[in-house]
């Protein structure tokens, strides 16, 4: 019974937990502008997410080290350099992006101007890491998230066909604007499979303290979480398709993206918007800033754990501390977060093959993963991903520069 | 500078190992890097309907009750930089009298639509 309850809220933290600033931006844009066609970049993205997550828990599971502790280790320290500052830098892009999501849907309700709110959000933010647990960031906010559930909502009373959604699941070639579109399609991805995710999850199986009798509950969480997950980023582009698409309305402003559930639910979906975007946003910054923090202490080997008492991992507390408030500055200033949420998809697409990659070595390594390393099927899943990653890293840029986001 | 202070992490790495390093990281970093000036006539025009068809959205859920004012104006304010962005963009694409015609003829339903959304901000 504990074991089927803790099953149901990590497939709810993990629902509540996809949907970020990232992910509604992306698919929004991608549903104003090229209608259902790019559903298969949100169903491929949340595949592998869900791929990566089942692995990284389980290595965490098995050994009750991190991915970033192992990864050091074999890797070496100056290996580790690289995946350090390649995660770090789009990480912390994001982290500045969730801030602004969260200040833009204040914006929006208040007409407070988002700059202003920034401080705060950050403050708020750092309080609750500074004296909350690891249970109180990863479900607290999760659970609030499940809010955005109000976008299949929207999407059904929009009448999309559904027969033409299940269609686009399948890779198509673009009708028009085909930069735009791969820009459009590396940013949906990026969105989907950012290393903080997975490098969260990782820590936070640690956090919770799972050991061999979690591999069912971690195959559960990281499948049927993310398959609901990427269901619900899959509605925001259905609701982006059938509100902006027909309009001929191209997304530039985050006030835009206000109005996708003002048209099929009125009031009430203007206002779930705004709590789902707030929400999503909040936690993820959280997560973002959580995840810097893991990824420092585990490499460099400082002691960490949210459930500790920052005077005891003073580092790690000092380092999201300073993650969180720094974050804030740019959004502070009056940077736009939607062109920053742009380039910080964008960044994570490319930086995923340092983490992909050497994966693929950890979950084969024997003396780590004992009886439960990696079969025939979960290693040509890793080299698809690490195949993809590596397309991703090389395209990303000039995608980025060409398709004018 | 971040960037070179990372390759020399690595003091005994060969040259080439280095300097594939640094590509690496300058690849990856780029798009921060590039301001993305590119504009053509059609992407300016379609910026501007696009913009055209969001104040006539906008106006309609709020004459709805849909939302609230605050991004009722928020939206006529955005609409308003993008309209001045826009003109002074024309200026330099518009080549031919046609063109010139059209731009003049986007901006203006775009000016319509902004008079429309602030009436129904307020």
């Amino acid at each position: 019974m504990k074991k089927w309850a803790e099953v149901a809220l990590g497939v709810v933290t993990s629902i509540g937990g996809f949907l970020e600033v990232g992910s509604i931006a992306t698919s929004i844009q991608g549903g104003a502008q090229f209608g259902f066609q790019l559903a298969w970049a949100v169903a491929i993205g949340t595949v592998c997410l869900a791929i990566l997550m089942e692995m990284t828990g389980r290595l965490a599971a098995v050994s009750g080290r991190s991915y970033v502790d192992l990864l050091r280790e074999h890797m070496g320290v100056r290996f580790f350099i690289i995946p350090l500052v390649a995660v770090m830098i789009p990480s912390f892009l994001v982290l500045i992006s969730e801030i602004g999501g969260v200040a833009i849907g204040l914006q929006i309700a208040t007409g407070i101007a988002f700059q202003w709110w920034a401080i705060p959000i950050a403050l708020v933010g750092w309080f609750l890491l500074w004296r909350g647990s690891f249970k109180m960031v990863e479900q607290g906010t999760a659970v609030l998230g499940l809010v955005s559930v109000v976008f299949l909502v929207g999407a059904i009373k929009l009448h999309p066909q559904w027969n033409a959604i299940g269609e686009s699941l399948l890779p198509s070639a673009p009708s028009h604007d085909k930069v735009k579109y791969w820009y459009i399609a590396v940013s949906i991805l990026g969105a989907s499979i950012s290393p903080y995710l997975y490098l969260f999850y990782s820590a936070g199986a640690l956090e919770d303290g799972w050991s061999l009798t979690h591999l069912g509950v971690n195959r559960v969480t990281a499948g049927l979480g993310n398959v609901f997950g990427g269901g619900l980023s899959l509605m925001v582009l259905v609701c982006a398709a059938m509100v902006f698409l027909p309009r001929q309305i191209g997304v530039d402003a985050y006030e835009q993206i206000a109005l996708v559930l003002a048209t099929p639910l009125g009031r009430a979906g203007f206002a779930l918007f705004l709590i789902s975007l707030c929400i999503t946003c909040f936690g993820a910054t959280l997560e973002i800033a959580l995840s810097g923090a893991y990824l420092l202490a585990q490499g460099l080997g400082w002691p960490w754990s949210e459930n500790m008492k920052p005077a005891n991992d003073a580092r790690f507390a000092t380092t999201y501390s300073i993650l969180i408030l720094l974050a804030a500055v740019p959004i502070a200033v009056g940077m736009d977060p939607l062109k920053l949420t742009n380039i910080s998809m964008v960044l994570s697409a490319a930086s995923l093959p340092v983490t992909v990659t050497p994966l693929l070595v950890l979950m084969n390594d024997r003396q780590v993963m004992t009886t439960h390393a990696n079969g025939w099927l979960g290693n040509s899943a890793l080299v698809l991903i690490s195949l993809m990653s590596l397309v991703l890293f090389f395209v990303a840029a000039p995608l980025y520069v060409l398709g004018g986001g | 500078m971040l960037v070179a202070s990372i390759v020399h992490l690595f003091p005994r790495g060969s040259l080439r190992g280095r300097r594939a390093l640094l590509a690496a990281l300058v690849w990856m970093v780029s798009p921060t890097l590039v301001a993305c000036t590119k504009k053509d006539f059609q992407s300016e025009m379609d910026r501007v309907e696009s913009w055209t068809a969001t104040t006539h959205l906008a106006a309609d859920r709020r004459l709805h009750g849909a939302t609230n004012a605050a991004v009722t104006s928020q939206l006529a304010h955005r609409a308003t930089k993008a309209t001045t962005e826009a003109e002074k963009s024309f200026s330099s694409l518009a080549k031919s009298d046609s063109e010139r015609v059209a731009a003049q003829g986007a901006l203006d339903s775009l000016r319509q639509g902004i008079i429309q959304l602030e009436r129904v901000s307020r």
